[in-house]
């Protein structure tokens, strides 16, 4: 480390926990209050190196100010936050937003207005540079050579995203910063840039922290999830873990589809309404079973009566009832049952989690 | 702070002689001018607040012909001074006067006291509503209106109870202007004999100075008093989040649209054509009859050039000045609301509400006790221009106020992460972006200093005369056929001015380009959204 960038004279490293290295992004015990309210409470996090964190939660739990936090557009009232093994944000220092160098997109296009989209790319690079081929470089990443001489006006809502993040890409930041960059474009639409962005930050090798409310986008964009729930981190791990071992009933009812049937437990059995289910973890006595509608098999029987059927198209849910208990129950395709039938559930899945009820 | 000094010149005044301040407050006397005071200015902010709202639904949101025109045209009254209005009046239907004169018509209805000086003041302060209210409808979303057509009301049920409450905030800050213009406005009351508090000011000055001041500060406090209050009742104002589309436009059947250019027609001819017909008529009159005053102004074309160049000299300076002065308090008030923000705006808007003549006594008494150096601004340039920024600050104000609030924070916010500093942001971002809704507040202050007057008299170097103290000279002479050349230099330049700094970047935000659309030639700035030459 020959030349240091200039913040780091102000903020000594401060080691972020026993073995930092390979961490791009380390978030310590940060709590933010805003309007008397404790939006962020005790949050950490650690994103690796070269990976992309999505970072999850229903609209009001704090993710987006817990990125604002990360970019120091706001300054945490407790807690470290390390960038890269230097503090950036601590009790006794803060590097301001201008100072950081991450990169970032906003939920809205951010462009100026009144500079070309060549002009709003250029714009965080050193002077010789804007303009030059590091600019028409981040353009054809996104897919827009040949855009950069238009005002940001005379583009698409997609394309304005795009520009916004060809912008963040252009200074080569070590960290970039997505706020629900899809939210305000239709689903089609969506759905295409979702792969696209994955591509391109992988292409890019940086380090990401991807905010969204859509459990698809973040289990799709995500290399790790980190599930936020009321200014905490409920959990943090791959999408599967999430999905199949949540960490709690939250996490459990917010990823994804859940029954939570009431259920015995004698170690790694529970005996539940739909037969006995197979636990990960040993449990004992009266417990909830997280368990998956396409985790329950349904046939021709004469336990349950199908109550309702929710068609999707490629597949379908049929709601029913088992020894007084609701379940939901997910099959491939048109359900061969109609309202009224008798069926008998089965499970079918991985070792599932319980929780006390 | 330039802004306190009218009010801290009225208190070290009033504490002087507080035996005085309370015998005046005490005194029945006092009831009467501050009444007639209230009655004038709520009089009048509530007709030009019908007057313009109505001119500007007509012109931003109905299929009329010639929208552009009627802007301009509607804009303009503006720019005639209350004085200059007063005397068109007066000429016009006074015994023997032109009405009466050309008409041959006996029975003219009275028009000294407050029937004149209401209808006066209303027909030359209705644009401070029509302008905010015009940009604002421009700017509103269809959604909420087409809303309310489907749910079955008329369309007149939908401007009363659909786009009036979205464009009250606008409304109110007009009303509020012309109700501070109006109780601070002396020319027109003092002509039309109209016993207001600042008429009682006026002629107390020199005969009984106590009472003159108590007066003064009773008016401060009024000013400061009503400000207050519209603040207090903007705070629970509405906010629309629904923006973008273009605005609905209402088709006026037949019948109908003959109404609407009728009213409108009127409207301008008895508030723009008429006192400049008056003005003509005598200007034409004085030269065909060869009289050797009028011959001269126009025999020597430096007797008008002169005015004209100072007059438009030290208004673009004194323009310039105070919104440079203004935009840091905007800023201050739009990103980080607080009490100090709303103090600093209180005392700006308070400094329109004061007289001319009470910033300009300030002033002089200021700089002649303050020590040394700067004794010697009396009556120099900069003390002039002073005295213009902080009678005029709350015309700049509310336009940068809105053209700060126009730029979106995550622009600011971008150009942080991307590591520019503050300066770097105001000058490569900011400031383009609010280019448009600043030159609507310098254009506001910049007529107004154009047809200032007692300030000027009073704080004008020797020598330096403008077009509003040449016409006043000729009328106190009884040269009316030179004031009126002198006002129609005045309203000619200020219509110019007025259609390049007010009219033209309002209008502009009308044609904005749809994104997707015009992919080549050059951009308008985008964020030019309509300004709203008002306080908030």
């Amino acid at each position: 480390m020959e030349t240091l960038p200039p913040h780091i004279e102000m903020c000594p490293a401060v080691p972020t926990r026993s073995d930092p290295r390979g961490s791009a992004l380390a978030i310590r015990g940060v709590e933010r209050v805003l309007g008397g309210k404790p939006v962020l409470r005790g949050i950490g996090l650690d994103v690796p190196a070269g990976t992309v964190m999505a970072l999850l939660g229903p609209s009001g739990c704090g993710k987006t100010t817990l990125l604002r936090c990360i970019a120091g557009l706001d300054r945490p009232d407790a807690g470290m936050i390390a960038v890269d093994d230097f503090t950036v944000s601590g009790p006794d220092c803060f590097v301001t937003a201008e100072r950081r160098r991450v990169g970032m997109v906003f939920q809205e296009p951010a462009l100026f207005p009144n500079r070309t989209v060549g002009g709003n790319v250029g714009y965080g690079l050193p002077r010789p540079e804007r303009g030059g081929p590091r600019v028409d470089r981040a353009l054809a990443l996104v897919g827009l050579t040949g855009t950069a001489d238009r005002m940001p006006a005379t583009l698409s809502g997609g394309q304005q995203q795009r520009v916004s993040l060809a912008r963040a890409l252009a200074a080569e930041p070590s960290l970039i910063l997505l706020d629900e960059p899809f939210a305000a474009l239709d689903a089609p639409l969506r759905a295409g840039l979702r792969g696209e962005v994955r591509r391109l930050l992988a292409a890019a090798g940086a380090t990401a922290v991807f905010v969204t409310h859509d459990q698809e986008e973040a289990f799709l964009i995500g290399d790790q999830v980190a599930l936020m729930l009321e200014g905490r981190i409920a959990q943090v791990g791959t999408p599967d873990d999430l999905y199949e071992r949540p960490a709690s009933r939250a996490v459990a009812t917010f990823v994804g589809d859940a029954n939570l049937l009431p259920s015995e437990a004698v170690g790694y059995v529970a005996h539940t309404p739909v037969g006995d289910v197979p636990l990960a973890r040993p449990a004992h006595g009266r417990v909830e079973v997280v368990i998956r509608p396409e985790c329950v098999a349904a046939r021709r029987g004469s336990d349950a009566v199908v109550e309702r059927v929710e068609y999707y198209g490629h597949d379908a849910v049929i709601v029913t009832s088992s020894r007084g208990c609701p379940v939901r129950c997910r099959v491939m395709g048109r359900p061969p049952y109609n309202v009224g039938d008798r069926i008998d559930l089965e499970y079918v899945g991985e070792p599932s989690v319980a929780f006390a009820p | 702070m330039p802004f306190v000094l009218p009010f801290a010149y009225l208190l070290v005044r009033n504490a002087e002689d507080l035996a005085g301040l309370w015998g005046t407050l005490a005194d029945n006397s006092l009831v009467g001018p501050l009444l007639r005071s209230c009655v004038l200015g709520i009089s009048v902010a509530a007709a030009a607040g019908v007057l313009g709202t109505a001119a500007a639904w007509l012109v931003a949101r109905t299929d009329l012909r010639g929208r552009r025109i009627w802007a301009l045209l509607l804009c303009l009254p503006l720019v005639i001074p209350s004085f200059v209005g007063a005397v068109a009046l007066i000429a016009a239907f006074a015994p023997g006067g032109i009405v009466e004169d050309m008409l041959g018509i006996a029975w003219l209805p009275d028009i000294s006291g407050f029937r004149g000086a209401f209808i006066v003041l209303t027909l030359l302060t209705f644009p401070y509503v029509f302008l905010p209210v015009m940009a604002r409808l421009r700017s509103l979303s269809p959604a909420l209106e087409e809303s309310a057509r489907l749910l079955g009301r008329r369309p007149l049920s939908v401007f009363l109870t659909v786009v009036v409450p979205q464009a009250r905030a606008a409304i109110a800050a007009g009303a509020l202007l012309v109700f501070l213009y109006v109780i601070s406005d002396f020319g027109a009351v003092q002509l039309l004999r109209y016993d207001t508090l600042t008429r009682a000011i006026y002629s107390d000055r020199l005969l009984d100075a106590t009472r003159s001041m108590a007066l003064s500060l009773v008016l401060g406090l009024l000013a400061v008093g009503i400000v207050a209050l519209e603040r207090r009742s903007s705070r629970v104002g509405l906010r629309d989040h629904a923006r973008g589309g273009s605005p609905l436009i209402v088709p006026l059947g037949g019948a109908r649209r003959g109404v609407a250019y009728g009213f409108l027609t009127v409207l301008i001819g008895i508030a723009l054509i008429a006192p400049i017909a008056v003005l003509a008529f005598w200007a034409i009159r004085g030269l065909a009859q060869g009289s050797p005053d009028a011959m001269s102004v126009v025999g020597d074309p430096g007797l008008i050039a002169g005015p004209l160049l100072s007059t438009v000299g030290v208004s673009v300076v004194a323009a310039l000045v105070t919104t440079a002065i203004i935009l840091p308090i905007a800023f201050r008030t739009v990103r980080r609301p607080g009490r100090l923000g709303e103090a600093l705006a209180g005392v700006v808007v308070g400094g329109f509400a004061l007289p001319g003549l009470i910033t300009a006594l300030a002033l002089v008494f200021f700089t002649l006790s303050a020590p040394g150096a700067i004794g010697a601004l009396y009556q120099t340039l900069p003390l002039l221009v002073l005295a213009y920024v902080v009678h005029h600050g709350a015309l700049a104000l509310g336009a940068a106020q809105s053209a700060v609030a126009s730029i979106p924070q995550r622009l600011d916010d971008a150009a942080r992460i991307m590591g520019k500093g503050r300066w770097q942001r105001f000058a490569g971002i900011e400031l383009p972006l609010m280019l448009p809704g600043l030159a609507a507040g310098a254009g506001l202050v910049l007529l107004s200093t154009a047809k200032e007057l007692p300030a000027t008299l009073l704080l004008a170097p020797p020598g330096f005369s403008t077009l509003a103290t040449k016409v006043w000279q000729a009328a106190e002479m009884a040269a009316y056929e030179d004031a009126a050349i002198f006002a129609l230099a005045l309203v000619a330049i200020s219509g110019v001015l007025t259609w390049f700094l007010v009219v033209r970047p309002a209008l502009r935000s009308w044609a904005t380009p749809v994104p997707g659309a015009a992919p080549t030639g050059p951009e308008p700035p985008t964020a030019s959204r309509a300004p709203e030459p008002t306080t908030p």
